[in-house]
């Protein structure tokens, strides 16, 4: 398989954690595609006997970083495309369910909420992951650890208001 | 934070996650049968992953927009590289000097031959002769002619969906190099390489990235149809010796991917 083959193969997946980087679908596939352009730059520089999807992911991440630290500088809204609120969401529970844990996820700091949706997504090695996101393994673990406390906390102030309302 | 029996909550979330030593993790499992609180809390963990992955389990399945397919077709017009207008200058200001420091023999750089020919004339006639075969990489030939004051060939090749790329071909007699080189034009993309003391170049409306790649693959030995020149009526035979090669010459592939280097336009 020529490397160009295998750079198609892993765009669904690094549309899949651009998503839930970005936010809204268009940035994220703004995102890949710029991601996609510098691995077919650095080509070169990719070591056949690394998996090229931490690298690639590892290319994406700092994509991010440096866009989302260019938005900030210019005082841009990070905020997702507007038009998110007017995606239709499936309406079944469990659907329900997963929209209002993005929505807990996304208050999250950003390190623990990238984190957390790398683990979630793809399941890479802590080693790989930690590499991805340039940190080191125990602070890849920590940040994982108080994201999903920090996600409990909140589905379960989230769940006590209506735990009342059923006492009354 | 610490918990009982010593098992902290990064060890919890790592139990969730199977990343625990093996040992550690027998030591974690036996705790979480003693303490439902631990277990619920483990189960609260893989909950949150499995409702994440689930919100984005259509993201795999959809189909990849064009623009973003390795060797698809046009890209995306309306995107500037992203470190803004600066950068744009700066990459029109490279690629202009880049375009007019390539001068070949006192003749037009073959980049800028190519680009003139390419936007003046939407197509060629199909002339009978050799030509490359693009039909490995999905383009089929569609035309070829004579730039008689640049000695430079053009071919044409459209693909099934319409899109076009020109494939211009003229003599050097310098050292070759395997470097691509990469301009960005307006609306259109050049790509050049040398090689067998030919140069080439690749003009489309293609995106950098699926414009290089053509390239690449075109020089590239298909293992199921070597690329070569054959002319349209007379098929080289199924095991008789390739007709000698006017056009793109394979490359092993480790040496093509190697040799993939934009030289002008690189803000990264």
């Amino acid at each position: 398989m020529t490397f160009e083959q295998r750079l198609a193969t892993e765009i669904p997946h690094l549309r899949r954690y651009a998503r839930g980087l970005c936010g809204d679908p268009s940035a994220a596939d703004d995102l890949v595609q710029d991601c996609l352009e510098r691995a077919m730059r650095k080509g070169h520089l990719w070591q056949p006997i690394g998996r090229l999807r931490s690298w690639l992911f590892k290319l994406l991440y700092r994509l991010y970083l440096n866009s989302r630290q260019t938005a900030t500088a210019r005082r841009e809204s990070t905020h997702p495309d507007p038009a998110r609120d007017q995606q239709v969401w499936p309406t079944g529970e469990m659907d329900v369910r997963c929209r209002q844990m993005l929505a807990l996820v996304d208050r999250l700091p950003s390190p623990q909420r990238d984190a957390l949706l790398l683990m979630a997504l793809e399941q890479p090695s802590y080693r790989d992951a930690a590499r991805i996101l340039g940190i080191c393994v125990g602070t890849l673990r920590s940040r994982l650890a108080r994201g999903r406390e920090a996600l409990r906390d909140m589905q379960e102030q989230r769940e006590a208001p209506r735990a009342l309302r059923r006492v009354k | 934070m610490r918990t009982r029996d010593n098992i902290s909550d990064e060890e919890l979330s790592a139990f969730a996650d199977g990343q625990l030593p093996r040992r550690r993790a027998a030591a974690v499992a036996a705790y979480l049968r003693r303490d439902p609180s631990a277990q619920a809390q483990v189960n609260a963990y893989i909950d949150q992953d499995r409702l994440i992955a689930r919100a984005f389990a259509d993201a795999l399945e959809a189909p990849v927009p064009a623009r973003m397919q390795p060797a698809g077709p046009v890209g995306d017009k309306r995107r500037l590289p992203r470190s803004g207008l600066a950068v744009a200058a700066l990459l029109l200001l490279t690629a202009t000097v880049v375009f007019w420091s390539l001068p070949e023999s006192g003749q037009p750089a073959l980049s800028q031959v190519a680009l003139d020919s390419f936007r003046e004339s939407p197509s060629v006639s199909a002339d009978a002769g050799p030509r490359p075969d693009f039909e490995p990489i999905g383009f089929e030939f569609a035309g070829t002619r004579m730039l008689g004051a640049a000695s430079v060939t053009e071919y044409r090749f459209r693909n099934a969906s319409g899109q076009r790329v020109g494939l211009y071909v003229a003599p050097r007699d310098n050292v070759d190099s395997a470097a691509y080189r990469v301009l960005r034009g307006e609306g259109l993309n050049v790509v050049t390489w040398q090689s067998a003391g030919e140069q080439y170049a690749l003009v489309g409306e293609q995106d950098v990235a699926g414009l290089t790649t053509l390239a690449v693959n075109s020089r590239r030995p298909s293992s199921t149809r070597p690329i070569q020149v054959a002319g349209p009526d007379q098929p080289t035979p199924a095991g008789a010796a390739p007709a000698p090669a006017t056009g793109p010459q394979p490359v092993p592939s480790a040496e093509a991917r190697d040799a993939v280097i934009s030289t002008v336009d690189d803000p990264g």
